[in-house]
């Protein structure tokens, strides 16, 4: 009588904790099964709750069976091998390890309720088992079931996590027959054209210029067409299929698809993209002035000309805005003024209204900045009504008749050696030399190489990179940052072509 | 206090400990990996 009564408050107590960590279960499965997570969770409470009414009812040893192998997928499936492989290791010992050493990457975690979920999880698992574990010890009587105390769990799970900090460390594996494969991720059709086509080439470049190296580098072209969706497949291929070492890509909507793959895969991936939270300073890193920096450099330029009033004529276009946000609060910051701001959509082709009323603004420079065929027509009414004060970033480097923008000054990438455009021009007639990309892919390629012939993983290299001497100038990387930040340079179009006026 | 409140209440500070770490680690990781307030390409295309 009193060990049923045992046996019965044993049972009570274990189905509490089970109903207690289906429901962490199912909250943690939202964000991976969405609605279909309740499907779930009611498998977990309603199976083991009749299992043991049946067992309750009949003494069936079935129905004990049953309940335990539920017990079982509950504290192995989902608190050991989720919970905490997946959320508490990476959240506790991850973020602790890669604070030790780079050798380890920051762990990439998923929102808040999610990881304390996945933390909850692990928990109440481990209550499902210590119940689980007294349920048949008053079941069998304790002779039986008394060979595992807790120094074996304590032991167990020391050993996952010696596994976890041993597999979580990268670490450098020589190249097979010494060939070191790279893949190349970037568009190259449709609208991305010149800056893909540029950036394929600047490797490339890259890949020539190499003497003397320990391994052979062969470039893996990626094939991933104008849809960033549907490039996933491709990247993944590559990945898997041509098991490339690192990527080297451009083009953030690209580099967005890239990221996660590289991550799961441990490579690294090196983006010529300025949306910085690509760059998780783990395996991925974004390598481009930010718009910040383009703001900094170009109000610089404005007071060194003596400007101090700017009539803004900008087309709508989010790339444009990055820009125009940056210089805003630069030229508040400086103390100019902005006479006039006029925006316009894609589809306005007649800009005469609009430069009047800027005009009559009496701007010292016009900041002008579209995408083609816009930014072309726009500089042709500009021309018409004589207005040559013009300034923008970047725009005049991207215009398919920069003579329409006869002496505007505008900020782009750094230079450090002109003579590399030149070389570039020369080795490759037909291509258009985008200077927003092409030495930023020189440099990301080289970084990789630097690291293979140093034998050091390439990941664990790029993080502990601080400054780099590359083709763009200085780059620079804070601690634990996934961004290089490079200071913009001064370009004016003279004579249709542009030039480089100052270095940073 | 007897040796079982004492031992639920360590049980209970272990759980809130972790709970509340994994909170904090969680949310400071992914404000610094996703610390871009701009989602949209800055550059032309980029």
């Amino acid at each position: 009588m009193t060990q049923n009564l045992d046996l019965h408050r044993a049972a009570r107590r274990s189905l509490a904790a089970v109903v207690l960590t289906a429901v962490l279960i199912t909250i943690n499965h939202l964000s991976v099964l969405g609605p279909k997570a309740f499907g779930l969770g009611a498998v977990l409470i309603v199976a083991p709750a009749l299992l043991l009414w049946w067992f309750k009812r009949t003494s069936s040893n079935v129905a004990f069976g049953g309940y335990l192998v539920m017990n079982l997928w509950v504290v192995i499936g989902f608190g050991l091998l989720k919970g905490l492989w997946k959320s508490t290791l990476p959240v506790f010992a991850g973020t602790l390890l890669s604070a030790l050493s780079t050798a380890y990457p920051r762990p990439t975690l998923a929102p808040v309720w999610v990881e304390v979920s996945g933390v909850a999880m692990f928990i109440g698992s481990a209550f499902v088992a210590a119940f689980a574990y007294q349920l048949v010890r008053t079941r069998w009587g304790t002779a039986r079931a008394s060979v595992l105390p807790a120094p074996v769990g304590v032991l167990a799970l020391g050993v996952i996590v010696a596994t976890y900090v041993v597999t979580s460390r990268d670490r450098w594996v020589a190249p097979s027959n010494g060939i070191v494969k790279i893949g190349v991720i970037v568009p190259t059709g449709g609208p991305y054209a010149v800056l893909g086509n540029s950036f394929l080439k600047a490797v490339q470049m890259a890949q020539s210029d190499l003497r003397g190296t320990k391994y052979q580098y062969q470039l893996v072209l990626v094939d991933v067409g104008q849809d960033p969706y549907q490039a996933r497949a491709a990247i993944q291929r590559a990945i898997r299929d041509e098991r490339v070492s690192a990527i080297v890509g451009g083009i953030s909507r690209f580099g967005q698809v890239t990221r996660p793959l590289a991550t799961q895969a441990r490579i690294l991936h090196t983006c010529v993209c300025s949306v910085t939270s690509i760059g998780d300073g783990a395996y991925n890193f974004t390598n481009i002035p930010s718009p910040e920096a383009e703001g900094v450099r170009w109000v610089q330029e404005a007071q060194r000309r003596g400007i101090r009033n700017i009539a803004l004529l900008t087309q709508d276009y989010p790339s444009i805005h990055g820009h125009l946000e940056a210089l805003k609060v630069e030229i508040r910051r400086a103390g100019l003024a902005i006479t006039d701001a006029q925006e316009f959509a894609d589809s306005v082709t007649d800009f005469r209204k609009m430069i009047a009323r800027a005009q009559a603004s009496h701007p010292d420079v016009y900041y002008v900045e579209a995408l083609n065929p816009q930014l072309d027509v726009l500089g042709q009414q500009l021309a018409d009504a004589k207005i040559r004060n013009i300034a923008s970033v970047v725009a005049p480097s991207v215009s398919q008749r920069p003579e329409l923008f006869e002496a505007t000054w505008y900020t782009d990438s750094n230079l450090r050696d002109f003579a590399f455009k030149t070389r570039f021009e020369k080795l490759y007639p037909g291509t258009r030399f985008a200077t927003h990309m092409m030495p930023y892919a020189y440099d990301d390629f080289n970084m990789i190489v630097q690291a293979f012939e140093r034998a050091e993983n390439p990941a664990v290299y790029v993080r502990n990179i601080r400054t780099y001497e590359g083709n763009a100038g200085t780059l620079t990387k804070g601690q634990g940052s996934g961004n290089f930040q490079s200071t913009p340079a001064v370009w004016q179009i003279e004579h249709g072509k542009p030039v480089l006026l100052s270095h940073p | 206090m007897t040796k079982v409140t004492r031992t639920s209440m360590l049980v209970a500070l272990v759980i809130g400990i972790m709970l509340g770490g994994a909170y904090l680690i969680t949310a400071r990781n992914n404000a610094v990996m996703n610390s871009a307030h701009q989602e949209t390409p800055s550059g032309f295309l980029h």
